[in-house]
């Protein structure tokens, strides 16, 4: 089975501000809001949601509030390492931490871009080629 | 005289504009936003660091800065410019280098079967190209420093490589202590395609390196015991070069 975890920060997120700001000099004003959660996918053989949420490799839970569920209030930008394996991730949550059912992990960024009115799905895409990937290694989906 | 440009989360620029005295140039410290008077220096170098907390990924957002517009002007009015580290992943996603000025390479997470992520270390880099340009007067093989977690070539472009290797703007790969060009970890130390470790522009006149040469400008900074640490290392090499360039141009 498929697990997705959306992870985002409670606290003000710097990065977020800073795409934010990066996008609006890139002359898309009309783009006034950035969120960004990391992203994990698991495939597992059992329903390993309560484990995850346990283990504060990914979730902390002082500073994150974790959703499975993405929460796009506006137009999704998901941004996947093309040759990221996970490996390193995967060992440790099976190995280390225990959750043995596990057994692929995707990792990646969410980015979601509210706009003043609207949405607007092509800017995204720009936004998403321009500055969100670099797609000589990452690749992207437009979510929402 | 050049500027050593510092952006926000840049953290090598007194070394830098040290290892430029060195070598007989006059340098200073610009910051970002003093984008007025930058057209009047000689030469320019991007030193290592964090730009922007490399936040979204290395170099991308200093990338979109209003300083780098200027930088592509002055390289193509034949400048030499410097990128080391985040100043190299900088000029990469700014597509200063290979400089077609369109995003064309990425400077991507380390492969590394060590560690995940940051990685520093020796290793040894040496020039592959007989392209005469800013940055070329290096035929020694050269141990020098390298400190990153993003330093891996990659291009989508399956023809990219061929043709710059053809143009001979593959200036610096890695390599092992007999100059062998690396094939794998640890003498190509994060994964980088054809390991290289610098790549210039067609004209010459632009370097993006992930090593850092002014880390290895003195002996006193290599690896070992030396009788004069003051003399100059191996680094300073491509410091030199710059001002000869400029010297010559």
């Amino acid at each position: 089975m498929k697990t997705e975890l959306f992870v985002r920060l409670k606290v003000v997120d710097t990065s977020a501000l800073t795409a934010l700001t990066a996008i609006q000099e890139m002359g898309f004003t009309e783009v006034v809001g950035v969120t960004r959660d990391v992203y994990y996918a698991f495939e597992s053989d059992s329903d390993i949601s309560k484990s995850l949420l346990g283990v504060d490799v990914l979730v902390n839970a002082n500073k994150h509030a974790a959703r499975f569920s993405a929460d796009v209030t506006g137009v999704g930008v998901l941004v996947t390492d093309a040759d990221d394996d996970c490996s390193s991730l995967l060992h440790t949550l099976t190995k280390r931490l225990g959750i043995s059912s596990i057994t692929h992990v995707t990792r990646g960024v969410l980015w979601t871009l509210r706009f003043k009115e609207g949405v607007d799905r092509d800017a995204a895409e720009t936004i998403a080629r321009g500055l969100l990937s670099n797609e000589h290694y990452q690749k992207f989906e437009i979510l929402g | 005289m050049i500027a050593v440009l510092m952006f926000p989360g840049s953290n090598c620029e007194q070394e830098t504009k040290r290892a430029c005295e060195k070598a007989g140039m006059q340098a200073e410290i610009v910051r970002w936003n003093e984008v007025e008077k930058l057209g009047s220096y000689s030469g320019y170098v991007l030193p290592g660091g964090w730009s922007y907390e490399d936040r979204i990924r290395a170099g991308v957002i200093a990338s979109k800065d209003n300083v780098v517009a200027i930088l592509k002007k002055e390289a193509a009015a034949g400048k030499p410019i410097l990128g080391i580290c985040n100043g190299c992943q900088i000029l990469v996603e700014a597509g200063l280098v290979p400089g077609n000025g369109k995003l064309e390479m990425a400077v991507a997470r380390n492969e590394n079967p060590l560690v995940s992520g940051y990685y520093c270390s020796w290793v040894h880099m040496k020039k592959t190209s007989s392209q005469k340009g800013a940055f070329s007067d290096v035929d020694d093989i050269m141990a020098i420093p390298i400190a990153h977690g993003e330093g891996r070539f990659v291009t989508a472009d399956k023809e990219l490589l061929a043709a710059l290797e053809e143009n001979g703007q593959i200036l610096f790969r890695y390599c092992d202590e007999g100059g062998e060009v690396a094939s794998s970890f640890p003498d190509n130390p994060n994964g980088s395609s054809e390991a290289i470790a610098g790549i210039c522009n067609k004209e010459g006149n632009v370097l993006a390196m992930m090593p850092h040469p002014e880390r290895a400008a003195w002996m006193r900074q290599m690896p070992g015991e030396h009788a004069d640490g003051e003399e100059a290392g191996p680094g300073l090499k491509i410091f030199t070069s710059m001002k000869r360039f400029i010297d010559e141009n």
